[in-house]
């Protein structure tokens, strides 16, 4: 048995195979290098919501393992492990990616942008604020990748249709499925943002 | 023109409110009555046996200032989702913590004829293994690795990838056994022996036979006799927390953090495990990232590992499954088939109705597997039935509640069946269903409810009657809500390529599962029977005027906790939330309960805090009036004033009321029983999911438009989290239809094997259909403010709804789940070569 996951998939990677085939479990099976495997240290800046921060990492840590674990910045929740469900979201210089499937040094010494920057409880950015009065969040697992992203989309785009917010935030499941209501927030807090509404 | 001179025009104004549900009321004297009948006064007398339980237990549900009003949840519990700070397991980090990984059977059924972890233990920054060789005597390794994914060992260590490298360096020596882990493998004839000598058959339990009435008689008696057959191939709720834990010692104490639906269950757990005293063991579980009923397996039972780990290496261990390792502990909604055989009149009264099931119930034979908790039959008249029920147990998963228990898995079939049965006998889906639906007053036998209903005081009698239960309601508005009357006449009627239709199916689940609170002559019996569940709570006055609830239950989004301190505000004369404060999740800070699951959650936890306020209420009460000198029956409570009708300057605060008990909070405390299985006759609801669907008949794609689900929901505590918390149980129960558990390729029927969530499909905001949510406000008259838990009821229906909608739109029958594209092809074509 062969089990696809981040770690064979960056040994694949690392072992210089170029991923092309589709049925690609013996590809992957026949490349693990053999254990054990050596530590590498790195070491490198992050720039992360505004703030320089240090980590000390292997080559082969995501980023979501340093900005979570390492620098215990414990807001960024990673789920699948797999870059398939979006909850471990971050930007790096404005730009949404899975922390997940990141490695840590591709982000060095990048801006980064997780939930923490967005705001909290005493300064909630509009975006928490409307998600709150709207229901956007159940559980609330899925909601600090989905906010980044959608705070990236509002960066760059001040009157998103709903369509738009809908395509914006495909890559991310919620799995309590509040998708209509987070639908309407982002809306919303556009028009906030635009000055054309006001939260009660 | 300057910034000042532009002519303002008015801000839009963004508040908390319902987005699309609509709310009918209903009237609040019932013109119908049942078991003695309800009296003029606030007391409602109950069946033969009398049972005096008051009429909306002393809270009318009129002129109410916070139970009704749809407003977001408390901020406390709500906020740290926006902001990143919700205390998940997964969030919990300590400086010096190892990380936990876990080595996974590879086999569907296997011995571990030798485990050797040398090399293993020289990896760089391993800390500790643990495996059948080493593990606690108090809580051993499994010896027969029953289902792909069972446990082999536990690796500690400094980073989740050097605990990962170790597992891989572990050398196992599997003895393989033969195995059997679909319903196709266990039911053939060179299946293995997996019924531990307790089956009739090869792996299986011995079959069960439940009947009542003269079945033989009813089929010669009735005019038209349909058989037919449905597969539902498996499901899973896939949470996005991963399952797993946290645990830390402090001296002989340890903290645990974890990932389920309550605390004391796995506080139990964790001292049997580890042979220590309860009170040793903090668990603690206030946040979670989605649970689904699914959860608790995943997470409970490596909780004692986890703490012996810490224990054995001094230092905090963080133990996350990862998905496909998740997915394989996590209980599931199991394969079945289901065959009917179905008699009814010509006039389209259902007479006989046989079903025969085939269950794989995994790993856990007999488990609450095909059975259903036969809640079709609380929905449905059906006087003569027989029930012919094969379980099997395989080398498969655990099944169990998985976003409800036994709904979607078998009302997949059953809904199917009303809606052939409809057409056999010529009728429209929804008039068939009115006319065999339970209908108000309607007395439930013993009999028809077979062993699902437990003998508690109020079915002493043999039967439950209910007195609220919106059956015809629900479907009427739920026809209104979609627009019945543009469905399709004829199956596949409406020209063109893209052809358009309707469906619609009936959810309700574990009828009456509800239980009594203190002061209940129930309450009494239950309690004294033994046995009981039983949902303690606190209510506590501070000297700031703040009032606390503590209470056990985590919150999984479900925001039960905002639900009930609007029924507390509401009892203490509050118009609003300011005041209330939640001390919940740890079992240092909540008194005992059991866990929570079913959608009882605001009523029986909610119940215990409800009559802790009553009894708050009375204390506050007569401390006023000994304070003010006026009669109690002159004083009125509003927002933490007690002050005299009479002469409103006589007035005492809250606070002051508590400052003067010698500085000390006045303290309350009541609970609530859960009978333990059906017993009373409270409805949980009744749903009735409305869709349309649209079918590419070129493609066989097809697509969820619309979705009207229409609830008896009794009096809706709040309408904005129950419009969020149905649209979630909407889109999710909709998935339930096209997905199946993906099974690993090597071993098929066996463990899900998971890419991410590429290989079973979550629903995205691309896939979410236009929904209403009609909440039928039928005031269930025993329970506080007329409420009644309708979260799992409301849940069951959409698969079946979307099955006949298909088959609406394009005249294709999918019995065998899951619906897809290639099946309505398939199906197309061979309707157009019959034609």
């Amino acid at each position: 048995m062969m089990r696809y996951s981040r770690r064979n998939f960056l040994k694949a990677a690392g072992a210089g195979i170029t991923l092309t085939a589709i049925e690609g479990e013996s590809l992957f099976a026949a490349v693990a290098p053999p254990l054990p495997t050596p530590i590498t240290k790195e070491r490198a800046t992050f720039i992360i919501n505004g703030k320089p921060l240090v980590a000390e990492y292997e080559a082969r840590t995501t980023l979501w393992e340093v900005i979570a674990v390492k620098l215990g910045l414990t807001g960024t929740t990673r789920s699948c492990n797999r870059a398939s469900c979006g909850a471990c979201s971050v930007l790096i210089d404005g730009t949404p990616f899975y922390s997940c499937h990141t490695l840590a040094m591709e982000a060095a010494g990048k801006k980064i942008f997780t939930i923490e920057g967005l705001g909290d409880e005493k300064n909630l950015h509009p975006l928490q604020k409307v998600g709150y009065l709207y229901m956007a969040a159940d559980c609330g697992f899925c909601t600090a990748g989905w906010s980044v992203t959608a705070k990236a989309l509002l960066d760059k785009n001040l009157n998103p249709s709903a369509d738009e917010v809908k395509s914006a935030l495909a890559g991310h499941i919620c799995r309590c499925a509040a998708y209509s209501a987070i639908v309407r927030t982002v809306v919303d807090t556009a028009a906030v943002l635009r000055g054309e509404a006001e939260i009660i | 023109m300057s910034q000042t001179q532009r002519p303002r025009t008015p801000k839009r104004k963004i508040e908390a409110g319902l987005h699309s549900a609509i709310i009918v009321n209903q009237p609040m004297v019932r013109n119908f009555s049942t078991g003695g009948g309800h009296s003029p006064g606030d007391t409602l007398v109950e069946g033969d046996e009398k049972i005096v339980t008051k009429k909306w237990q002393g809270y009318p549900p009129e002129n109410l200032n916070v139970v009704g009003k749809p407003q977001p949840p408390l901020a406390e519990v709500a906020i740290p989702r926006y902001t990143g700070k919700a205390e998940y397991a997964t969030r919990i980090s300590f400086p010096n913590m190892l990380f936990a990984k876990l080595l996974a059977s590879p086999h569907p059924r296997a011995r571990v004829r030798k485990l050797d972890a040398t090399k293993a233990a020289q990896m760089p920054g391993v800390a500790y293994i643990l495996s059948a060789q080493n593990a606690p005597k108090t809580y051993p390794f499994p010896e027969e690795l029953f289902f792909q994914g069972s446990i082999v060992a536990i690796v500690a260590a400094e980073t989740e990838d050097l605990a990962e490298d170790a597992v891989e360096a572990i050398d196992v020596d599997y003895e393989v056994l033969p195995f059997a882990s679909s319903l196709s493998q266990i039911m053939s004839g060179n299946a293995p022996d997996l019924s531990q000598g307790r089956g009739q058959r090869r792996g299986n339990t011995a079959p069960s036979v439940v009947q009542y009435g003269d079945v033989e008689k009813a089929f010669q008696d009735a005019d038209i006799i349909k058989e037919f057959t449905y597969y539902y191939a498996g499901g899973v709720v896939a949470p996005l927390q991963p399952c797993g834990s946290v645990a830390k010692w402090d001296g002989d104490k340890v903290t645990v953090w974890g990932h389920g639906q309550g605390i004391y269950p796995p506080r139990a757990i964790i001292a049997r495990g580890l042979g220590i005293d309860p009170k040793n063991v903090r668990f603690i579980n206030k946040w979670n990232g989605g649970t689904f009923g699914g959860v608790r397996q995943a997470s409970e039972k490596f909780y004692p590992w986890v703490a012996y780990i810490a224990k054995m290496t001094g230092r905090p261990v963080k133990l996350t499954l990862t998905k496909d390792q998740e997915l394989a502990h996590m209980q599931v909604k199991p394969e079945n088939i289901q065959k009917f055989k179905v008699g009814a009149k010509k006039d389209g009264r259902i007479v006989v109705c046989q079903r025969e099931y085939f269950v794989n119930n995994g790993e856990r034979s007999g488990g609450g597997g095909g059975n259903g908790g036969r809640s079709e039959l609380y929905l449905h008249v059906v006087p003569n039935w027989k029930e012919i029920g094969h379980d099997y147990r395989t080398n498969s998963m655990t099944i169990g509640a998985s976003r409800s228990n036994m709904q979607q898995e078998f009302k997949f079939g059953w809904e199917q069946m009303m809606d052939e049965m409809a057409e056999a006998v010529g009728m429209d889906p929804v008039q068939f269903r009115l006319l065999n639906v339970q209908k108000p007053g309607t007395k439930v036998s013993l009999a028809s409810g077979g062993p699902t209903m437990a003998p508690v005081p109020e079915i002493e009698n043999g039967f439950l009657t209910y007195d609220s239960f919106a059956s015809v309601e629900v479907m009427e508005e739920g026809m209104k809500a979609i627009g019945w009357d543009k469905r399709n006449s004829v199956p596949g009627g409406n020209p063109g390529r893209v052809k358009r239709g309707f469906g619609v199916a009936m959810s309700q689940h574990h009828a009456g599962r509800v239980g009594y609170h203190e002061g209940e002559v129930g309450f009494e019996r239950v309690v004294k029977r033994g046995g009981a569940d039983v949902y303690e709570s606190e209510i506590e006055l501070n000297a700031e005027g703040n009032i606390i609830l503590r209470f056990a239950q985590p919150d999984s989004g479900t925001n039960h906790g905002t639900g009930i301190a609007m029924a507390i505000a509401e009892i203490l004369g509050f118009t609003n939330l300011r005041h209330i404060r939640l001390l919940w999740g740890d079992s240092d800070l909540a008194p005992p309960a059991p866990g929570w699951n079913s959608g009882l959650t605001t009523q029986l936890q909610g119940g215990a805090l409800c009559t802790a306020a009553d009894k708050l209420r009375k204390d506050l009460l007569n401390r006023a009036s000994e304070l003010l000198k006026v009669d109690i029956g002159r004083l009125q409570i509003r927002d933490a004033v007690i002050s005299s009708k009479d002469d409103t300057k006589k007035a005492v605060t809250f606070a002051a009321l508590a400052r003067s008990n010698e500085g000390r909070v006045i303290r309350q405390h009541a609970s609530c029983c859960h009978p333990g299985a059906i017993g009373r006759a409270m409805n949980r609801g009744i749903g009735a999911c409305f869709v349309e669907v649209e079918v590419d008949t070129w493609t066989g794609n097809w697509r969820f438009i619309r979705a009207a689900y229409c609830h008896d929901t009794g009096n809706v505590i709040n309408p904005l989290l129950a419009e969020a918390d149905m649209n979630g149980s909407l889109v999710q129960s909709s998935q339930v239809a096209t997905e199946a558990i993906p099974w690993d390729r090597e071993f098929p029927g066996t463990r899900h094997f998971s890419v991410g969530y590429l290989s079973y499909r979550l629903p995205t905001i691309m896939d979410v259909p236009e929904q209403t949510q009609v909440f039928v406000n039928s005031l269930e008259p025993r329970w506080y403010f007329g409420t009644k838990g309708f979260a799992e009821t409301a849940i069951g229906a959409p698969p079946g709804a979307i099955a006949n909608a298909i088959y609406n739109a394009c005249g294709v029958r999918i019995r065998e789940h899951p619906i897809t594209k290639e099946k309505i092809m398939a199906g197309l074509k061979a309707k157009a070569g019959r034609a």
